[in-house]
């Protein structure tokens, strides 16, 4: 099954099965984060939320309001009915 | 709804410290997401660019987190989270001041000494939707001050109230209070 993530003004971010934050966007995001030694410049990349961490936040973590199912796999779906 | 169930429960004593050792609050509104697994907090989900700050309570046993019992008239609980800053400096009024004007409420993650983590400002309701939302009186903060006496030292109070009708989720163990700060 594949996953699709639905379009917000603001991308959300949460930490995957790995334990890594990731962002809810097709692309990495520069997101502004406190100066620190880990982040000199203030900025930290998030990388894009994989199929794999989508299938986790959707089936995991209930995040449906962000996640939906890909159309095709709908359809698929449909078919089989 | 949770349902009803009076169920047997022993006490076990432990020892050690209570109270709260520091708290991690955001806004409610950039909170985006927040999943439960058997009632506990397992997961958040923030909006991009926001995050989670913490402040360390001034070490001096006086950070606390109680609920009231509600009465037969009301259903209600009064949550507060009363703790120190120590001294009384420009920084802890500026520190004082933005957290007051989080007017809108915000969401608290209370790491406690005996190291268990609660949440003020959101309440679970039980497995049928919606499971959870903001407490019914959201959590603000109010600060005063305190310039002691010849012998005692200046500090900044903080209390963090809200009302609630269940008690504060816990965070499952899963979830650290480090992974919270690091979203």
């Amino acid at each position: 099954m594949k996953y699709k993530i639905i379009k917000k003004v603001v991308p959300s971010k949460f930490i995957n099965e790995k334990g890594k934050v990731v962002i809810l966007s097709e692309k990495d995001e520069t997101e502004q984060i406190i100066k620190s030694s880990l982040y000199p410049d203030g900025t930290r990349v998030l990388k894009a939320a994989t199929q794999e961490d989508l299938k986790y936040a959707f089936e995991k973590l209930g995040m449906t309001e962000f996640i939906e199912v890909a159309e095709e796999e709908k359809q698929i779906d449909n078919t089989k009915k | 709804m949770i349902a009803c169930a009076f169920t047997e429960y022993t006490t076990i004593c432990t020892r050690g410290a209570g109270g709260v050792k520091r708290t991690a609050g955001i806004p409610r509104s950039k909170v985006s997401s927040i999943t439960f697994t058997s009632g506990e907090v397992s997961a958040i989900a923030l909006v991009a660019s926001f995050h989670f700050a913490q402040v360390l309570w001034a070490d001096n046993n006086t950070a606390t987190f109680t609920e009231s019992e509600p009465t037969r008239d009301s259903d209600i609980k009064t949550q507060e989270m009363i703790a120190n800053l120590y001294g009384v400096t420009q920084a802890t009024k500026a520190w004082a001041e933005q957290a007051e004007a989080c007017c809108e409420g915000l969401v608290l993650v209370h790491e406690m000494n005996d190291g268990t983590v609660r949440i003020q400002g959101i309440e679970y309701y039980g497995t049928t939707a919606p499971i959870w939302g903001y407490t019914p009186g959201k959590a603000l903060i109010f600060t005063g001050t305190n310039n002691g006496t010849l012998q005692t030292k200046a500090i900044t109070t903080v209390k963090a109230e809200s009302l609630s009708i269940y008690p504060a989720p816990f965070v499952a163990s899963s979830l650290t209070f480090d992974a919270i700060l690091a979203l």
